[in-house]
């Protein structure tokens, strides 16, 4: 009550500002995200079918029972763990060494601009472009298939003989692909925090005789911690959609559903139909976990960072 | 001495590992350039060679009888639509949640507070059929208004806490001078955040050209396909694979344009994002 006393009250027209503008805008915007939220929720609990106007028929928890008893929904964990793990380890580490290097390494500042220009390319690329190129490259007669028979020297029929990279191990191609592309934004924040770092700190290094490995583990590293941890966050926060963005095109959880992930298992129960049907019902449950399973991790994820930073 | 050789050593090692990514990088850009001039006998011989004949034709065939200046047409509608959207949604309501006090004003952030929790395109099973209930599928207006509003949370915070930033004796002098909200948002407050918001626009807008999931998801036509979609079901149907090539580089062109005008923008921007945030 006190705090509401305290604020002063809007006068007219910043009502007026706030009506046309601020409310409306919330409206849609809930009818776009939250609403969604609710009516996952409502149908997890029917066998809806996803047409319009059939009715739905409660059926309890039975699509969550089935939904653990499933064991594509656990590969599909699986799959985003381990995608999440190579992504968090590998970009980390990455974007580290680019932003050393673009920032405190001996390459000319022409070098740096062009590294800093090109690394950062993908991340801007239409994920379409990314994901057909890619696939064309790690097919059976793909690129890199021609490229090594082209070292060997063999001739082009051998072709049929050799792995097909992306059907043999889709997830350390997914992976990879997620790499590629996502290491350039982990690697502009950290390139911007090691340039805020005082220049008068590598200063005293030098005079205190350290190298430069010395230089990076006690003057970079520690100057860039609150970012390297923004950037880890951010890779495992973003993980989830992220992930279903880049396998429905790259391989559409292929073969046989080894390649799924968390979105596309809901994606393709909701949203594609087998048999002209779609178990929206069941979708839905299943997106119902996603959105627990999202909410935490990036909630704590969130709490851990901004917890860290009050107490810097 | 053996330490400086070390040192040399490692400085050739770095040299040789950033080389090798930013060939990594590169590879598959050249790579697409060069096979869009190529017929599928020569991409299907050896897919890594210089084409032998420069065939500017797969372009020619790939905008017109692949339909793709229509899809670059519903593409190019979408994203000016989305971003003028966008940029109205994001601008107003950034300041609402910054300058304004209000009863409800904690819920109003606990809301977009939650989206960013919990990401759009998870949630796409049961959005799709809240619209398709009301019969708004397929329809490139709405699909505008799903692109301008999935994308605020994420820049919402940061824009507003931009503004909080302003002074706000710059306001009141204002208010004093008899200006309205209006004139203050337009006159005030947009020109001095002007960077950050042409950084989440742009964004925005490149978001908008790329994205794929829910363009695949909400339509249905082709003659509404936007460029994304319309490659997708071309990368199928088509057998000839320069053609499918040339049409990407055409959807290349668009995003490497304004990614080589606005370079330093969008990099500025990605770190005062985080120093916000972090």
């Amino acid at each position: 009550m006190t705090k509401r006393s305290h604020s002063p009250r809007l006068s007219g027209s910043q009502r007026s500002f706030l009506w046309i503008f601020g409310v409306p805008t919330l409206m849609v915007y809930c009818f776009v995200c939250i609403v969604p939220l609710f009516c996952a929720v409502r149908d997890s609990f029917t066998d809806w079918m996803g047409i319009a106007g059939t009715p739905k028929t409660p059926v309890g928890f039975a699509n969550y029972l089935e939904i653990f008893r499933d064991p594509v929904f656990y590969t599909a964990l699986k799959n985003d763990l381990v995608i999440s793990f190579f992504k968090l380890l590998l970009i980390t580490a990455l974007a580290l060494v680019f932003a050393v290097a673009l920032t405190r390494s001996s390459l000319s500042n022409t070098e740096k601009k062009i590294y800093r220009y090109m690394l950062y390319l993908p991340t801007v690329l239409p994920i379409v472009v990314i994901t057909i190129v890619w696939k064309l490259v790690f097919e059976q007669s793909g690129a890199l298939n021609s490229f090594i028979l082209s070292l060997s020297g063999r001739e082009q029929a051998v072709m049929m003989n050799m792995t097909s990279w992306i059907a043999e191990n889709p997830v350390t191609v997914i992976s990879f692909v997620a790499i590629w592309c996502g290491t350039g934004y982990s690697m502009i924040v950290l390139i911007a925090a090691i340039n805020n770092i005082p220049n008068e700190l590598y200063e005293a290094a030098t005079l205190d005789g350290a190298g430069e490995w010395k230089q990076f583990t006690n003057v970079t590293l520690p100057g860039i911690l609150g970012q390297v941890r923004y950037v880890m966050v951010y890779i495992i926060s973003s993980t989830l959609a992220s992930n279903l963005n880049l396998v429905l095109p790259l391989t559409n959880g292929q073969p046989g559903n080894t390649s799924t992930v968390m979105g596309l298992y809901v994606y393709k129960y909701g949203l594609t139909a087998e048999n002209g049907i779609s178990r929206v019902g069941y979708a839905n449950a299943a997106a119902v976990i996603l959105m627990i399973v999202s909410f935490v991790l990036c909630y704590s994820l969130n709490r851990m960072i901004s917890g860290k930073e009050e107490k810097r | 001495m053996k330490i400086s050789a070390g040192k040399i050593l490692l400085k050739w090692l770095l040299r040789i590992f950033m080389l090798i990514c930013l060939l990594l990088v590169a590879f598959p850009v050249v790579w697409l350039l060069l096979s869009s001039f190529k017929n599928q006998l020569e991409f299907m011989s050896d897919p890594m060679a210089v084409p032998q004949v420069w065939r500017f034709q797969n372009y020619v065939t790939a905008w017109k009888g692949m339909n793709l200046s229509q899809y670059f047409l519903n593409s190019l509608l979408l994203v000016v639509g989305t971003a003028v959207l966008y940029f109205v949604m994001l601008s107003t309501t950034s300041y609402i949640l910054a300058k304004y006090r209000f009863r409800l004003k904690g819920a109003m952030q606990m809301c977009y507070f939650v989206a960013m929790m919990i990401p759009a395109v998870l949630m796409l099973t049961p959005m799709y059929y809240l619209f398709d209930s009301i019969g708004w599928t397929d329809n490139l207006i709405i699909l505008m208004v799903i692109y301008a509003v999935i994308s605020l949370p994420a820049s919402i915070f940061m824009v507003s806490g931009f503004m909080g930033q302003i002074n706000d004796a710059f306001l009141e002098a204002a208010r004093l001078d008899g200006a309205n909200e209006f004139q203050i948002f337009s006159r005030i407050i947009l020109p001095m955040v002007k960077p950050v918001l042409f950084f989440s626009v742009i964004g925005n807008i490149m978001g908008t050209w790329n994205e794929y999931t829910i363009a695949l998801t909400f339509i249905s036509s082709p003659e509404k396909y936007p460029v994304s979609i319309g490659l997708h079901f071309m990368e199928n149907s088509v057998g000839d694979k320069g053609i499918v090539f040339a049409g990407l580089v055409i959807a290349l062109i668009p995003v490497l344009v304004l990614y080589g005008l606005f370079q330093k923008q969008i990099q500025e921007g990605v770190s005062a994002d985080e120093g916000v945030k972090g």
